[in-house]
């Protein structure tokens, strides 16, 4: 993918070393192939001069890379301490139920991607659900359906370019 | 600079209540060791693999006025630093039962079947300072095992400790970055990419490394307990660098080869072909002589064969004149073998060759300005100049390349490019293939433009810059600013791995003044293990100037001592041709190979592990090389040349013991030595010479472009090459054919990263995936081919 | 549908975020004397402004409390350097730097171009959290307008001097708020703390001397340059001057962030700001800077904000996250959920933290299942003891003294998990479900195609 060899270079230009944009390097990856592939990785490596092995050792040391598919929207559920004190345990439940899957997982149409997260840093206005990178504060069981919903109705939403 | 050695500066410390005076600088765990006794157990701790890491956590120590608890192995002594270790700190050794305790809550307990057991530190750590019970109650963590990670190397994750010694290794030494640490925490994992081969030349290092039994040498499982074993000290002879190594013996069988570590040569490393290439299985050896009989070649008694031998080569040499007999040797004998044949070749008047080119011939010129492997650490600019890896003509040279960018050095890389050393180079020229002469004469004369206080200024250029940059395909610019760097660097070393002529080397080591650069110098990398000795004592020439005058029919016997231009040179169908046609062919070798099918008489070849007798590595280091077997024949080669010597009333000694007393009396290069003296760690004995004035050499001009549509073949011998190799199974994947091409050229064919390509050249063809390279050359294609003239012609097809 | 985040209003002795709502755009922000401070700056010397962080006796907001004035000193001098700004933000609790950068991203940029100026530095990279991401937005979109402003990319206010400032994302790990792992993970390599020495301030970023703050630490800067150090000393305490945010989150009636003078005192904080516990609930027990440190008790609610307080009351003002706990809550599931987020985060470098957060965490969970043992819990505080002190980070401590300050308050809670061979809490309590271990290992999510 030539765009994303030369979106790779346009942020290597920011670091004095190429090694430095190796994490957006591999977020404009993720999201042209939707998933760190070893495709995905591979074309990463080239274009930063890397081996695929160092990339994927750094893919993999985060949590917001993914080296499985996933599905076309991705939710997430903070279960940390504040959030958990306030009842995102119950909106964890919710949306397994709703999905039909433990998290973390992929709802059978390959639709929606569940996973439970720790502390997002909006632990004052919990419980927080990410949802495609979005967050959703003060969320309740009750939102849960009409969240899916809507997702299940969308495509891929843009918010990850 | 002063005359006097500067003073070293010293610190006064307290380690377990003793003091004791060291330089400044000494690690603690050194200091502990050697000053005062006291072990600090230590698992991620390897000086050579770069700044401490304090990983393990298993050195803990107690420092006075430090809150907590710290990693002795991070720590150089101090002045006025009071230490206490596990030995004399409840504190300490609380911490150090804890981190033994974590270390082996994963650890499974099955030593009695684990290789390492017996040469385990962490057998031994625990043995020593660990818990007699585990208060662990869940589960082990469990893997899959033993994982190939390559034909050569298994890991048992389940043994793994995560010292991170062995990625380390990789990112960090090697710069591979092939083998890695993936997830994180309690999850983390050694792995490699998609279950990929870990493919680095020098990967067995890490089955040293690693302090558990989790990264074994595949070809080393269930073979040996540490108590059965004998370690021979001796040097490998893969190639010119001379790394030191210990032979693993068990049962009349070479089961190991481990690192000697000579600092100055090899710096504790090996190559996978070093360190994993075996001339086996023995017996498909060639363990007799035999002679072609009219059912092809037979066995012979010794005394007969060598008496043949001597009789058709004396009847040649006494009926077509001087030159009638050839001898190559490839720069495979030691000095000692390579004295009797040197001696024999002088009687007959034969030409000889030991180096498949004639170019390095008379590298003695430059010696003025030669550099040492260790001039690497310390240098300010390292310019590697050819078309060829250094890997690929000397190992280990490449890691030492890499330790001296990353201890800032300058890399400058000059050439075709596709190589491993350009993505962390700070300069890349790019010149077409085969320009080496061409663009050193460049580079000399842009360093002549901007002068410089090392620089002669009145030694003559070859010609103007933009002349020599355009014969190079160079960029002009380009050449001038590296060249104004090689002017004004105060340690330059230059590694030419291209077969430039020794007198235009000496001119640029006469015109940069590189005899003035302490340490500073030009390191020219020979294909022969021993060139530089056979050389040494006479046996000189390359295969290229013997090849016509046997095609011309000038050359009536030739004998190939332990060379095989047929397989291993770049002009084998000729070869092949010329031979046939050879009155009398002799081959001396370990296995049947390319000159063998066409000789009459055909000669058992020691091999690295059977030889006694010393070798000269690249740098001019007299080396020891010890036998862990007899040789296959029975008969050591160097006794029996002697008795063939004997045959031809050639005075020889019949052991390498004696014939290196010869040479010490008589061969300067050899002045000051003697058998008894040359040690374990062998340092260099010869001072540089004084350098005197040389006159500039107009440069070999690169091969001319091919035919529109057609590329420019870049086929340099690799590294991973030979009977050896070849013989050798696990080393399969280091030999793996590839195809490397320019990012444009790929892009304008359609090749992608993987797509099988082939190659077609005048001496053969060549298919393997495609590697692509932005920085090679448009126009050039880059093969691991056994080797071929740089520039021919060649054409590239996706399959 | 979910709102989004309500901030609270600010109180007369908010100096920092002294309005309501934000003011995103630079005019606003000018238009309230923006970039005035740094107009001040550049009439400075970089050791004048050195002296002025010291008189301010400003102490790092990142959760060290370092002393930011004297941090400023100690950088190695001359040649390439970096300025790096730490919105990592993820101790669990804190969400204070998020609230700055929605509010008032231009403070951070001008708290940032002015210590840029003071080191000469070769460019400034914000780390913020990969999953900031309507936050990075705002910081770029606050970096283009300064940009057009002229105030970055081009010869800083007459002189030669030309700022550089990019926004650098994270990807989802909490130890990448440790200052020596935020430097690895920017320099590309695993985020993973390294030994020191080398010091940042020798070789940090891309192996230069760097200087490494936290948002809030940095966005205090305009507000120092503004009313002078002495003045900012002034306010606080002697050893915790001026005003901070903490987060406040859990079990109280008005959650959020609220900026608070450090001579207040946590009930100040929680029945002042926060209004207190929700009807009918009565506080069992308030996590006062973060899940690391260990927890306080209602007895100690008159304990002040001050670093030194806190440290008086047996704990860590940290991050100024206070996480209020009521009656209901079981303790030894805290405890668990606490241990297993720092096993999830451990880096997995140094043996004691990889090993000993796992440890620590299973047998949390046997407890929690009532399968665990008096002696078991003894076992656990040893662990704790064995952790602590011996790793490379903190982050093995940040397991450790939690987990040790959880047992050691509701010991007998552990104990009647144990006698009762279960939890003995109302399924409605909070954390009441108990989940598998939150595990990064690679586990199928779609079948690949
Ligand atoms: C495990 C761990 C996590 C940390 N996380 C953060 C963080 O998210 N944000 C932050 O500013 N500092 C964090 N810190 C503190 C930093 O290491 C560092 O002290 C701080 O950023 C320095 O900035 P300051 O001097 O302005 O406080 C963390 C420290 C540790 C040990
Ligand atoms: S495989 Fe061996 S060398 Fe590598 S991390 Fe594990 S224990 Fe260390
Ligand atoms: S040897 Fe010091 S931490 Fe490993």
């Amino acid at each position: 993918m030539a765009d994303l060899y030369d979106q790779i270079q346009a942020e290597i230009a920011k670091y004095p070393d190429r090694r430095g944009a190796i994490l957006p390097a591999l977020r404009h990856a993720q999201e042209h192939y939707g998933w760190l592939s070893p495709e995905a990785i591979e074309a990463v490596a080239e274009a930063l001069d890397l081996s695929p092995a160092r990339c994927v050792a750094v893919a993999s040391f985060y949590d917001m890379f993914f080296l499985q598919p996933v599905g076309e929207h991705v939710v997430e559920v903070c279960t940390n301490l504040s959030c958990a004190l306030v009842g995102s345990d119950q909106v964890l439940r919710r949306f397994e139920d709703e999905l039909g899957v433990r998290a973390p997982g992929t709802s059978e149409d390959g639709r929606i991607t569940l996973r439970r997260v720790e502390c997002l840093g909006g632990c004052g206005w919990g419980p927080v659900v990410s949802v495609d990178e979005e967050y959703q504060e003060h969320f309740k069981p009750e939102d849960v359906a009409p969240l899916c919903e809507r997702l299940r109705a969308s495509r891929p939403t843009e918010s990850h370019a | 600079m002063s005359t006097t050695e500067p003073a070293v500066e010293t610190v006064t410390l307290t380690i377990d209540g003793r003091e004791l005076t060291v330089p400044k600088g000494t690690p603690l765990v050194v200091a502990a060791a050697e000053g005062v006794g006291v072990e600090i157990p230590v698992f991620c701790y390897e000086p050579r693999l770069g700044p401490p890491i304090g990983a393990c956590r298993m050195c803990l120590v107690e420092i006075e006025g430090a809150p907590k608890l710290q990693a002795a192995c991070t720590l150089s002594c101090a002045d006025g630093m009071v230490v206490r270790t596990a030995e004399a700190s409840a504190q300490a050794k609380e911490a150090q039962d804890a981190v033994l305790e974590f270390i082996l809550l994963n650890h499974p307990l099955d030593c009695p079947v684990c290789d390492k057991g017996g040469e385990c530190p962490l057998q031994d750590l625990t043995f020593r300072y660990g818990p007699g019970s585990t208060r662990m109650t869940l589960p082990k963590r469990t893997y899959e095992k033993p994982l190939p990670i390559s034909p050569s190397i298994v890991l048992d994750r389940e043994r793994c400790i995560l010292c991170y010694r062995c990625t380390r290794f990789s990112g960090d030494v090697a710069e591979d970055g092939e083998l890695v640490a993936r997830e994180r925490g309690a999850q983390s994992v050694i792995a490699t990419f998609d279950e990929k081969p870990y493919g680095n030349a020098f990967s067995g290092n890490v089955t040293e490394l690693c302090p558990v039994g989790a990264l074994l040498p595949t070809a080393y499982r269930f073979k040996a307990r540490p108590w059965e074993i004998v370690n021979v000290p001796t040097v490998c002879t893969g190639c010119a660098t001379g790394c030191n190594t210990w032979s693993t013996l068990r049962e009349g069988k070479v089961e190991r080869i481990l690192s000697r570590n000579h600092p100055d040569v090899d710096g504790g490393w090996l190559c996978d072909k070093g360190r994993f290439a075996r001339y086996e299985p023995r017996d498909e050896r060639i363990g007799q002589p035999l002679e072609r009989g009219p059912a092809g070649l037979a066995p012979a008694a010794w005394d007969d064969a060598l008496r043949t031998v001597a009789q058709r080569l004396r009847h040649h040499s006494a009926a077509d004149g001087p030159g009638a007999v050839a001898i190559l040797t490839g720069g495979n004998l030691t000095n000692e073998e390579a004295l009797a044949w040197s001696r024999i070749a002088a009687d007959l008047k034969a030409r000889t060759a030991s180096a498949p080119l004639a170019a390095p011939a008379a590298l003695e010129l430059v010696d003025p300005y030669a550099a040492t492997l260790a001039a690497l650490e310390g240098a300010d600019l390292v310019v590697v100049i050819g078309d060829q890896e250094p890997a690929d003509r000397a190992g280990t040279i490449d890691l030492r390349i890499r330790k001296a960018r990353r201890d800032g050095a300058h890399l400058a890389i000059v050439g075709p490019g596709g190589t491993s050393l350009e993505p962390d180079a700070r300069t890349f020229l790019r010149t077409v293939p085969g320009a080496g002469s061409a663009v050193l004469a460049a580079l000399v004369a842009a360093a002549l433009e901007t002068g410089g206080d090392r620089v002669r200024a009145d030694a003559g250029a070859a010609g103007g810059v933009e002349e020599l940059a355009g014969l190079a395909g160079a960029d002009a610019a380009a050449v001038r600013t590296l060249g104004d760097a090689l002017a004004h660097a105060e340690r330059p070393v230059l590694v030419v791995t291209d077969a430039v002529a020794a007198a235009e080397l000496a001119h640029a080591g006469w015109a940069l003044g590189l005899d003035r650069a302490a340490d500073g110098g030009i390191l020219p990398l020979p294909v022969g293990a021993n060139e530089r000795g056979e050389r040494a004592v006479g046996l000189v020439g390359g295969w290229d100037e013997i090849l016509p005058a046997l095609e011309a029919g000038e050359i009536s016997a030739i004998a190939f001592v332990g060379c095989d231009p047929v397989v291993e040179g770049p002009d084998g169908e000729r070869w092949q041709m010329a031979l046939a046609q050879a009155p009398v062919v002799i081959a001396v070798a370990a296995f049947t190979n390319g000159v063998t099918s066409q000789a009459q008489i055909v000669l058992p070849l020691d091999t690295e592990h059977e030889r006694d007798g010393s070798v000269t590595n690249l740098e001019g280091r007299v080396q020891r090389v010890r036998p862990s077997l007899a040789p296959v024949g029975g008969v050591p080669l160097v006794e029996w040349t002697s008795r063939l010597a004997g045959f031809l009333d050639v005075a020889t000694a019949p052991s390498a013991a004696k014939a290196f007393a010869l040479l010490a009396e008589g061969n300067p290069a050899f002045a000051g030595l003697s058998w008894g003296g040359l040690g374990d760690r062998a340092p260099l004995h010869l001072a540089r010479p004084a350098a005197s004035p040389a006159a500039a050499v107009a440069p070999t001009a690169p091969p001319a472009a091919p035919a529109e549509g057609a590329f420019r073949l870049i086929a340099p011998r690799p590294l991973f090459s030979g009977a050896a190799v070849e013989r050798t199974p696990t080393l399969a994947h280091q030999r793996a054919p590839w195809v490397s091409l320019a990012h444009a050229d790929a892009e304008r064919l359609g090749i992608a990263r993987g797509d099988e390509v082939s190659v077609r050249h005048a001496a053969g063809e060549h298919t393997g995936p495609a590697r692509i390279s932005r920085r090679q050359l448009p126009g050039s294609v880059r093969i691991n081919w056994r080797g071929a003239p740089a520039g021919a012609s060649a054409t590239v097809e996706a399959r | 549908m979910p709102e989004g985040p309500t901030f609270a209003p600010p109180t007369d002795q908010s100096i920092l975020l002294p309005f309501a709502g934000t003011r995103r755009e630079i005019a606003e922000y000018e238009a309230h004397g923006g970039y005035q401070s740094l107009r001040k700056a550049v009439g400075m010397t970089g050791e004048q402004l050195v002296e002025e962080m010291i008189a301010s006796n400003l102490r790092g907001r990142g959760g060290a409390g370092f002393p930011a004035g004297r941090k400023a000193s100690f950088l190695a001098p001359g040649g390439e350097r970096y300025l790096v700004i730490n919105a990592d933000e993820s101790e669990p609790g804190t969400f204070k730097d998020r609230e700055i950068i929605l509010r008032n991203p231009h403070m951070l940029i001008e708290g940032i171009l002015i210590y840029l100026w003071m080191i000469r530095g070769t460019a400034a990279y914000i780390y913020i959290r990969g999953e900031y991401h309507k936050e990075a937005a705002i910081l770029e979109g606050a970096i283009a307008q300064a940009r057009e402003q002229g105030y970055v990319g081009s010869p800083l206010m007459g002189t030669d001097y030309v700022p550089e400032v990019y926004v650098h994302r994270g990807a989802g790990a909490y130890i990448c708020g440790e200052e020596t792992a935020l430097l690895s993970s920017l320099n590309g390599d695993r985020g993973q703390p390294t030994a020191k020495p080398p010091f940042p301030a020798v070789s940090g970023a891309f192996k230069k001397p760097t200087l490494l703050n936290n948002v809030e630490t940095v966005a205090t800067v305009p507000v120092i340059l503004g009313m002078g150090g002495a003045a900012y000393a002034g306010i606080g305490t002697e050893q915790s001057t001026g005003t901070k945010m903490f987060s406040l989150s859990g079990h109280v009636r008005h959650p959020g962030n609220y900026e608070m003078p450090l001579s207040a005192t946590y009930r100040d904080l929680i029945e002042g700001q926060g209004g207190g516990l929700p009807e009918g609930r009565t506080l069992k027990a308030f996590v006062p800077g973060g899940s690391s440190m260990p927890i306080l008790m209602p007895n100690q609610l008159d304990t002040g904000l001050s670093f030194e307080a806190v440290v008086a009351a047996g704990s860590m003002a940290g991050s100024g996250a206070v996480i209020v706990v009521d009656d209901r809550t079981c303790m030894v599931r805290f405890a668990l959920r606490t241990a297993e987020f720092y096993m999830h985060e451990s880096c997995g470098k140094c043996t004691p933290c990889r090993e000993g957060t796992r440890w620590i965490t299973e047998l949390l969970r046997k407890q929690e299942a009532g399968l665990g043992s008096s002696e078991e819990i003894d076992l656990l505080l040893d662990i704790c003891d064995r952790v602590e002190g011996n790793c490379l980070c903190v982050l093995g401590d940040a397991c450790a003294m939690p987990v040790r300050s959880h047992i050691r308050n509701f010991r007998d809670e552990f104990e009647e998990h144990a006698r009762l061979g279960r939890c003995p809490c109302p399924d409605d309590a909070p954390m009441s479900e108990l989940y598998p271990p939150l595990l990064r290992a690679p586990l199928p999510m779609v079948a690949a195609t």
